[in-house]
């Protein structure tokens, strides 16, 4: 594996030019944190690099942190004012950084024979990080598990199989102490990037994983006729239930429904929406989010240049909102979603309202996949 | 080793000056170079949809019969190449374990290269003769026919949406890379149980036995296709191997490599069907209309054509070219490259590039006047990137039957060199495809689609 050891050379050599303490402008935050405001987290492509960012609703840059190689999405420590980002997959760093910029970043390199996926979660008490990884020369998904308290200096302490192929996104359920995992049931490896090397057998899942035993509770496999359907984002709704958004890496003329909710002890639901909306979702959801009063989940699609928005009560579609290149969406503190693309724009979108109202353009930026609110 | 990519990064500078260079090509040769210190690792999501915005504004004009032209210009060609191809494989087989000998004139009914690649020399009648010496007629006329299906199957590969995409049939033609040895693993276990079974029973397979086509097709992926095949014709113990005929297991190696050959042929069949003047998905790429349940404008056909560019551009570079090169010479590894055990990854390689340009040129796009320099380049980059990859064959094909001819020539500075240049020549013309053809014709490729997560 002497391309992974040119990665760590490569990291190493990178942290050592930017020096620990890289994070920017903590002025800035301090400033707009007394305003009455929200904060997200966003990674981006900027003409300084790679940088996992705080913005503000508005866009507004609050800190910038800058990465190795391209971003991907968050674990929040909200408690303790950090977070983690992960590198893209096949991610070979981390970095954790206080997101009011008053400590210097600390990174973590996953460890030989493992990447990233790009997601991750803490416990509650923080004493925790879990991230999805790829163990990939036996082809298994794991959760890596690093100490995160104070002493452990996020050292990894074990693994948990996830009980699938390619897991993407986990998060935490409600109870504190069950982690739900999408298994994309993609089989990739690093020397060939992204490529699905299992397209024929296919096998993706919605796992829920016991975060102090590791024990696998409860398992769901979608139809049969659905294994190219893979599971990747997910988005807990008021109610508690999981959101789970798709990507179909089926023929285009197949258009299966990309958006499901499950609540556990019961089979996973489906929601197709419209004919119309569904093939502008292209079979391919990047991301959801759900809204500050819990019964509305937004799908973004960047491949089909929309957001979708879902009843998550009925599962009735609501609206659909046309962004090109759209993709990170989180909830807006006053209703409605934060939205951002790649093309540098942040914008608003209202309850009921069909549109994106542009709030900030930044010029040579890039957002990616992911917004999430701190 | 960086002086050596100095020296290429000056010639491709150079190259290039003359012209209006695409911003991508520029930022393209910095980028290389750190890319080629860690050739993999990449973030390449081959099977992702490009998010293709499709504007109104561009400064390029769609042809109105952009789908027709491609179908009919050049996908459906090819698909009958690649069909006719496997069908030759499968009648090469028949006779070659059956005993029955072949007629010399039988495969010259079939042009060995694409056109204008003939002067590659390696299925040339100076190999052919050398080798003569050493091995059975037969074994090398299915070494011939095998490197036309390899060279037919390079020309479609690309084409990875709509037929190809359905029903499994890339994975089945082609289940590769295929880092944990997958394949390797359920050939020997189907390969014992079928010798077992065929020393009792004569004749073909037991139902549902790799040795049946039919049957075959409903087996793993990794059992069906062309890597399968290259492994039973050549790995050591393989087929074309002299003595071959003697030696124990030889009927059922032989029933399940004819079994291959005839899957390919009907998977090759349904493609040609589907493609052709009454095909399904020929009609619908033919007719973008808003009832059409895949292509609702010509900007949608227009998109599906860019990705497959952009795509097959990634894919030749990033998967099948890029990981045999490691590091440098002293890393570099044939046996990352598709068809090694073949001795036909350049032949691939070339097939591969000598396609992508034939299927840009068959849409007939309209550039507008101080655009014209885009559709040249990318003409330009692939006609080179396919002559250095045909002189990397020549100069490995004194063994056509033989792995490690490439390793040997992969070894030498010269050689390495060879294909570093066609490396960057493909990453040009990707440069060149996503940032100015695209746009040009209103298919605008996004960030988080273009590589998608």
């Amino acid at each position: 594996m002497h391309s992974m050891e040119i990665d760590r050379r490569r990291f190493l050599s990178w942290l050592a030019a930017v020096g620990a303490g890289a994070a920017a402008s903590p002025g800035a935050w301090a400033a707009a944190s007394g305003a009455d405001s929200a904060f997200y987290l966003a990674a981006r492509k900027s003409p300084e690099g790679y940088q996992a960012t705080v913005i503000d609703g508005q866009g507004r840059l609050q800190l910038a942190v800058p990465m190795p190689a391209r971003g991907h999405s968050f674990a929040i420590d909200a408690a303790r004012g950090r977070a983690v980002v992960f590198g893209r997959q096949p991610g070979f760093f981390a970095v954790v950084f206080d997101t009011g910029g008053k400590a210097p970043p600390r990174t973590i390199v996953p460890p030989e024979g493992r990447h990233f996926f790009g997601h991750g979660v803490f416990s509650p008490d923080g004493k925790r990080l879990f991230a999805t990884e790829n163990d990939y020369d036996a082809g298994r998904g794991v959760l890596g598990i690093y100490d995160a308290s104070e002493a452990g200096a996020c050292r990894r302490i074990g693994e948990f199989s996830t009980g699938g192929i390619g897991p993407h996104e986990v998060v935490l359920m409600p109870d504190g102490r069950t982690l739900c995992v999408a298994n994309g049931g993609i089989l990739t490896h690093p020397d060939y990037g992204k490529l699905t090397l299992n397209a024929a057998d296919m096998e993706p899942s919605l796992a829920y994983i016991d975060m102090a035993t590791g024990d696998l509770l409860e398992q769901h496999r979608l139809a049969p006729s659905l294994h190219r359907l893979s599971i990747r984002h997910l988005v807990l709704d008021g109610s508690g239930a999981v959101w789970f958004g798709c990507q179909h890496t089926g023929p285009a003329q197949e258009q299966p429904p990309l958006v499901g909710r499950h609540r556990r002890g019961k089979a996973p639901e489906l929601f197709a929406g419209p004919a119309s909306v569904l093939r502008d979702m292209r079979n391919y959801v990047g991301s959801l989010a759900c809204d500050v009063s819990g019964t509305r989940v937004a799908t973004s699609s960047p491949v089909g240049g929309c957001i979708v928005v879902w009843d998550a009560a009925t599962g009735k579609f609501l609206e659909r909102i046309a962004l090109f290149d759209g993709c990170g969406v989180a909830p807006r503190r006053q209703g409605g979603f934060v939205l951002t693309s790649g093309q540098g724009e942040v914008a608003h979108a209202l309850p009921g309202d069909g549109q994106a109202v542009r709030q900030f353009l930044s010029s040579g930026v890039a957002w990616d996949n992911h917004l999430r609110r701190v | 080793m960086s002086g050596l990519l100095q020296g290429l990064d000056m010639a491709m500078r150079a190259r290039t000056a003359g012209r209006k260079l695409p911003r991508a090509g520029m930022m393209g040769c910095k980028a290389m170079q750190e890319r080629y210190i860690r050739p993999v690792r990449a973030a390449t999501a081959l099977t992702a949809a490009l998010a293709i915005s499709l504007g109104a504004a561009q400064a390029g004009a769609l042809p109105a019969d952009l789908g027709p032209a491609l179908a009919r210009g050049y996908i459906a060609p090819a698909m009958v190449e690649f069909q006719q191809a496997a069908v030759s494989m499968r009648e090469g087989m028949a006779a070659f374990c059956t005993g029955a000998s072949l007629h010399a004139g039988q495969a010259d009914a079939a042009p060995a290269m694409p056109e204008g690649s003939g002067k590659s020399g390696h299925e040339g009648p100076q190999a052919s003769a050398s080798h003569a010496r050493e091995a059975p007629p037969d074994a090398l006329e299915l070494d011939r026919r095998f490197g036309r299906l390899v060279q037919a199957w390079s020309g479609i590969a690309f084409l990875r949406f709509g037929p190809l995409v359905d029903s499994n049939r890339f994975e089945r033609i082609f289940f590769w890379p295929d880092p944990r040895g997958v394949m390797l693993r359920q050939i020997q276990g189907q390969l014992a149980a079928a010798d077992k079974a065929q020393a009792g029973a004569e004749g073909a397979g037991a139902p549902g036995s790799i040795l049946d086509p039919q049957a075959l097709a409903t087996h793993s992926v990794a059992l069906q296709g062309l890597p399968a095949l290259e492994y039973m014709l050549y790995r050591d113990t393989g087929l074309l191997r002299a003595g071959a005929q003697e030696a124990q297991g030889f009927a059922a190696a032989c029933g399940y490599s004819r079994a291959i050959a005839g899957n390919l042929a009907s998977i090759g069949s349904e493609l040609a069907s589907l493609w052709g003047g009454s095909g399904d998905y020929a009609a619908r790429f033919s007719k973008p209309a808003g009832d059409n349940p895949i292509y609702r404008s010509n900007q949608e056909v227009a998109g599906e054509a860019v990705k497959a560019l952009s795509t097959g551009l990634q894919f030749t570079r990033d998967i099948e070219l890029l990981p045999m090169l490691g590091s440098g010479p002293a890393k570099a590894s044939e046996k990352k490259a598709p068809f090694w055990r073949s001795g036909k990854s350049a032949l691939a390689l070339a097939a591969s590039a000598r396609g992508l340009a034939a299927f840009h040129d068959a849409a007939g796009w309209r550039y507008a006047a101080d655009e014209a320099w885009i559709g040249s380049s990318i003409d330009d980059e692939l006609t080179r990137a396919a002559a250095a990859f045909e002189s990397v064959a020549q100069a490995a094909a004194a063994a056509p039957v033989q792995a490690g001819a490439l390793q040997a020539w992969l070894e030498t500075e010269e050689g390495y060199r060879q294909l570093v240049l066609a490396s960057l020549l493909l990453k040009n013309a990707k440069g060149i495809v996503d940032e100015n053809m695209a746009p040009a014709f209103g298919a605008r490729i996004g960030f988080n689609a273009l590589d998608g997560d």
